[in-house]
């Protein structure tokens, strides 16, 4: 299992060289990049040095791009040498196929972190994107059960971010520029941003050239549970330490963690930094609060169901909106909102007009005599026989 | 190096003329025969399962039949969204169920998962439409999903009207386009906050709108430096005053966003929308009625419109701040629905409550609205009332309305007093 991490300088470069099992860094151009600082001619330097140091240069390009933006991207990307780098990162499903059209031999990484959570999606992009395509990044809202299976069965290569921030938001809008100002000529700006209804949490906010980054208030730290994945077949992991530099480094600290990994080191965890997170390796649970959502009724919404109580007057009458044509002796109960379920029998209904009805019409207004514990949106049911 | 067949500037796009499908959202039964009655051309809804409304009800496949064979009786096609982002074990029962709504007579399914769109392929022979979710932004996404068999793209919000044109043209595929609601303020899909704050997976129908939260917000390393409010709610799209250009750009379908929201919104927007295609269609839009209609869509609960992307891209301007105990406003309420005409009375479903001599106004198909002094309200067992409570259904007279009163008409009332 390799080790991917960044680079934005010489002295990164070097580090990751020093790191066990680095074997690739990721280059980040502002032209391409969410978060890239470097412009071409820096770029351009810190591929050949990777090259010359042993390390693999990838070209990260993982903005969004609307026509506009992609097509002014395009036109400048045309005029660079691309040959220099080992493989070019990308989320952007037109960057990957213009990637393919105007250099369909130099590899891709695709990142499927957004959209991409079971086997067939990643299989289609593995499909659609061969023999190109030498990676995917994984989601880390995979369980390791998830991503291992898809270590296992997919036709390429899968990376997980296994240390950095975990990224909640990212708007092409400049969010932050009305009310606060960069503090460096590169035009960022970095706020925190609580909210009571989050639990005030501290989310760290960015703004760069291509818009606006909410990060989680923790960072994602699975480094110490990543066996059974080595085992399954994961073939990289990225160490994002971006957030951890300062102005002249985005590795500090990553030779001790990569060597504290190599060695099989207990408590990784104590070397990185800020609190950290790993919510769905074990399991994803953001599903389980659906069904509380949903009204019981809901499921009784079928061809035995008749009408639908729309108000009442206590002791007096219900009304009911019948919602297909059905002859009073069908009736048979009245399931409540609860879900629980009234017997009926003997009910006769009136039309508007308040003359009786033995026979309802889908769309008919009519009422009963009142029924107890019967409220609005319970429903009406034929009887099973 | 250029694309094969790019031109030279978005302004070389062609123009067309073609008055696009009108596109409206239903979260239930009788919302979609609204929808259907005010003028959509189309209409789509969730299922039970796959969609990313978890809160809705939504339609059961018994729902799904009628609301369909309704829609098909007025010329209306239905879509079903299956837009969520799904893990494996999500997708049991998927293949089947594609080939319920295939033999329901769904025109077409939303979709955004790739895995997903797979498997209507693999097990129907359903039309796919791309969601909005998956954040196709320009021809060489769109490529790709033709390839994968995608027949229209419900572009991003992201792009303006000439952007989306072109990249119909160069994809060769029909292309959607919000045209009024509510927006997210990420690009779609690519928000996770409910994920990790609320334990709620947004890309499967969970998301809290966190986007719609107040914020303190302290600037890294200048704590001097610090604002509260909201920061990253998206005011509404509008595009009324857009409509031209859709005509003109060839824009296949404009969408209305809101399966969440109530018949009043669906009836006016939708409303709204067909009266200045159908305008547009006869010669032209004129200024009363393009003032009348935007005096509707002010009517119904809305955060402070703009016109999104469609003709530049949003600004920090595009940020509603507002008030969060009254997070939306309109100038009108919805008091109510027209359940049932028959013999002598009309049956009114009441949303709020309504008094003797208030002058409120019925919502027409098209025109203008239709003043109503409340007279003759009684209860469904005959008694005369001066005050219906909110949530009953009453009775009136037909004697007392106005003419053109039909069933499915929306009733609403002025926020502040009127008189006739």
């Amino acid at each position: 299992m390799r080790c991917v991490s960044f680079a934005e300088r010489l002295d990164d470069l070097t580090r990751c060289a020093a790191a066990p099992g680095v074997e690739e860094v990721l280059l980040e151009p502002e032209l391409l990049a969410r978060q890239g600082r470097l412009d071409r001619r820096l770029v351009t330097e810190l591929a050949e040095a990777a090259r010359s140091a042993g390390v693999r240069a990838v070209l990260c390009w993982d903005t969004l791009l609307p026509q506009r933006e992609f097509d002014l991207v395009t036109d400048e990307l045309v005029e660079w040498n691309l040959t220099l780098f080992d493989a070019v990162r990308v989320r952007d499903l037109g960057a990957a196929m213009w990637l393919r059209q105007q250099h369909p031999d130099l590899p891709l990484q695709l990142i499927a972190e957004t959209g991409s959570h079971n086997f067939e999606s990643l299989l289609g992009l593995c499909e659609a994107f061969a023999p190109a395509l030498e990676r995917l990044t994984l989601s880390s809202e995979l369980t390791e059960g998830e991503t291992g299976e898809f270590c296992r069965r997919l036709p390429v290569p899968c990376e997980v971010l296994g240390a950095g921030r975990i990224l909640l938001f990212y708007s092409p809008r400049p969010l932050l520029s009305a009310n606060f100002e960069p503090e460096e000529d590169d035009g960022w700006i970095e706020v925190l941003s609580e909210s009571e209804e989050s639990g005030s949490r501290p989310f760290p906010t960015l703004e760069t050239a291509h818009g606006t980054m909410m990060f989680y208030n923790r960072d994602l730290f699975q480094l110490d549970r990543l066996d059974g994945l080595r085992d399954a077949g994961l073939h990289s992991v990225r160490i994002d330490m971006r957030h951890l530099g300062t102005d002249e480094t985005v590795t500090e600290g990553l030779v001790e963690l990569c060597a504290a990994m190599a060695s099989g080191a207990e408590d990784l965890a104590e070397l990185w930094p800020n609190r950290a997170i790993a919510p769905f390796f074990k399991a994803n649970k953001t599903t389980a609060q659906f069904k509380r959502l949903k009204s019981p009724l809901h499921q009784k919404r079928d061809e035995r169901c008749l009408a639908q109580v729309m108000a009442g007057q206590r002791d007096r009458f219900l009304a009911y909106l019948v919602l297909r044509d059905f002859d009073v002796t069908e009736v048979g109960e009245v399931v409540l909102p609860t879900g629980d379920a009234v017997p009926v029998s003997g009910i006769s209904f009136r039309d508007l007009e308040g003359q009786p009805v033995t026979r309802c019409e889908a769309g008919q207004v009519v009422t009963s005599g009142w029924l107890r514990r019967v409220c609005a949106a319970s429903l009406l049911i034929a009887s099973s026989g | 190096m250029a694309l094969q067949n790019e031109p030279q500037s978005l302004e070389d796009c062609p123009v067309s003329s073609r008055i696009p499908e009108l596109l409206a959202p239903a979260g239930c039964l009788m919302r979609l025969r609204i929808a259907a009655r005010y003028g959509a051309d189309a209409i789509y809804v969730g299922g039970q399962k796959y969609g990313l409304r978890a809160r809705a009800d939504n339609f059961t496949d018994h729902e799904l039949r009628e609301g369909v064979a309704f829609a098909r009786d007025h010329g209306v096609k239905v879509y079903v969204t299956l837009n969520a982002v799904l893990h494996d074990d999500d997708l049991t029962g998927l293949a089947d169920y594609c080939r319920i709504l295939q033999e329901i007579g769904v025109y077409a399914v939303i979709v955004s998962d790739l895995g997903v769109l797979r498997i209507v392929r693999q097990s129907s022979d359903l039309r796919v439409h791309l969601s909005t979710q998956a954040s196709c932004l320009n021809s060489g996404a769109a490529r790709f999903y033709k390839a994968q068999g995608v027949e229209r793209i419900v572009l991003g919000r992201e792009l303006s009207l000439t952007e989306a044109s072109r990249i119909a043209r160069e994809a060769g595929l029909e292309v959607e386009v919000f045209g009024h609601g509510a927006m997210c303020m990420s690009y779609s899909g690519n928000c996770t906050i409910s994920n990790f704050t609320a334990g709620r997976d947004s890309n499967r129908g969970g998301c809290a709108h966190s986007c719609r939260f107040d914020y303190q917000q302290t600037q890294v390393g200048r704590t001097d430096r610090s604002q509260t409010g909201q920061f990253m709610s998206s005011r509404d799209l509008n595009a009324i005053g857009q409509l031209g250009e859709f005509c003109r750009l060839g824009i296949h379908s404009l969408k209305i966003e809101g399966r969440m929201k109530s018949a009043f919104y669906v009836a006016t927007v939708t409303r709204a929308y067909r009266e200045v295609l159908d305008a547009i269609k006869l010669g032209g839009c004129d200024e009363a009625l393009l003032a009348r209609v935007k005096r509707d869509l002010e009517a119904v609960p809305h955060r402070d419109y703009f016109s999104g992307n469609l003709v530049q891209p949003a600004g920090s301007d595009s940020v509603y701040e507002h008030d969060v105990d009254a997070p939306t406003r309109g100038s009108h309420n919805y008091l109510g629905v027209a359940l049932d005409i028959r013999g002598s009375y009309l049956a009114l479903r009441l949303t709020a409550a309504l008094e003797e001599d208030e002058v409120v106004e019925w919502l027409p198909r098209r025109g203008p609205a239709l003043a109503w002094r409340v007279r003759g309200m009684q209860e469904l067992d005959g008694s005369p009332i001066t005050q219906a409570r909110q949530d009953s259904v009453i009775r009136v007279p037909r004697a007392e309305l106005p003419d053109g009163v039909e069933v499915l008409m929306v009733l609403r009332g002025q926020l502040e007093a009127c008189a006739v």
